[in-house]
């Protein structure tokens, strides 16, 4: 049986293609369907810490689209929605959906966010074979 | 077991939404994709915003009893805090259509 820390199962997940079921906005939409998105995990980051899976985060290259607030879209940091002993990493990694918050401040220049508003999307995903 | 048809719930949505679900009878006017909702009542859109880590604030509290059995992926969990929301809502969610008889729609401040 091989062990694997949670940052060597995140480094084997690089480059695997994944499918997003977009569930906030509800009526989102791209070039990939109604409230679907393809994308590719490009990158991740995990606490070297046992027992802090809230921390880990997912980067993906998403099929870009444009967002609520007029912004191309072409990445997006998922990071889980729940407070959960599992994190979303081990919950790829064991074929299952990762619940997420999907993250897209970095694309929204700091002087045109809306104070009131955390730009993201709201969903799940997990790895695809397409 | 309390099924699903016994509780009232709410979903905190736009306007648009809202006029979408009565039309349709189904939250998310019955588009494809995760739909959430909750048992948690707030009193302001803010308040919503913050508990379950919405985008944006919601203009519409629609308070609902679901009609059908939607197989339910995510029951009663806690909301994680997200950027500034400091979350620990409960929220409910289904990847099938979930038909519903409105009881209340408000709009928040």
């Amino acid at each position: 049986m091989i062990t694997l820390s949670e940052e060597q199962i995140g480094r084997l997940l690089v480059g695997r293609r994944v499918s997003i079921s977009v569930g906030e906005p509800w009526d989102f939409a791209s070039e990939d369907g109604d409230n679907i998105l393809n994308g590719e995990i490009v990158g991740v980051e995990a606490s070297m810490e046992p027992g802090e899976p809230e921390k880990q985060k997912v980067r993906l290259a998403v099929t870009p689209f444009t967002a609520r607030t007029g912004h191309r879209i072409e990445h997006l940091t998922a990071h889980a929605r729940y407070v959960e002993d599992v994190g979303i990493i081990e919950r790829l990694a064991r074929g299952e959906d990762a619940e997420v918050n999907l993250s897209y401040v970095d694309q929204v220049p700091e002087d045109e966010r809306d104070p009131r508003g955390s730009p993201k999307l709201v969903g799940g995903f997990r790895l695809s074979d397409r | 077991m309390t099924s699903l048809r016994e509780k009232v719930f709410y979903r905190y949505m736009s306007l648009a939404e809202s006029e979408a679900v009565e039309q349709s009878g189904l939250l998310r006017g019955g588009r494809p994709g995760r739909t959430y909702w909750t048992t948690d009542r707030y009193e302001s859109a803010r308040e919503a915003m913050g508990r379950l880590a919405l985008e944006n604030e919601p203009e519409i509290r629609l308070e609902f009893r679901i009609t059908n059995e939607p197989e339910l992926a995510v029951e009663g969990a806690t909301v994680a805090p997200d950027e500034a929301e400091p979350g620990r809502g409960t929220e409910y969610m289904s990847e099938q259509s979930v038909e519903v008889e409105v009881g209340r729609v408000d709009y928040l401040e």
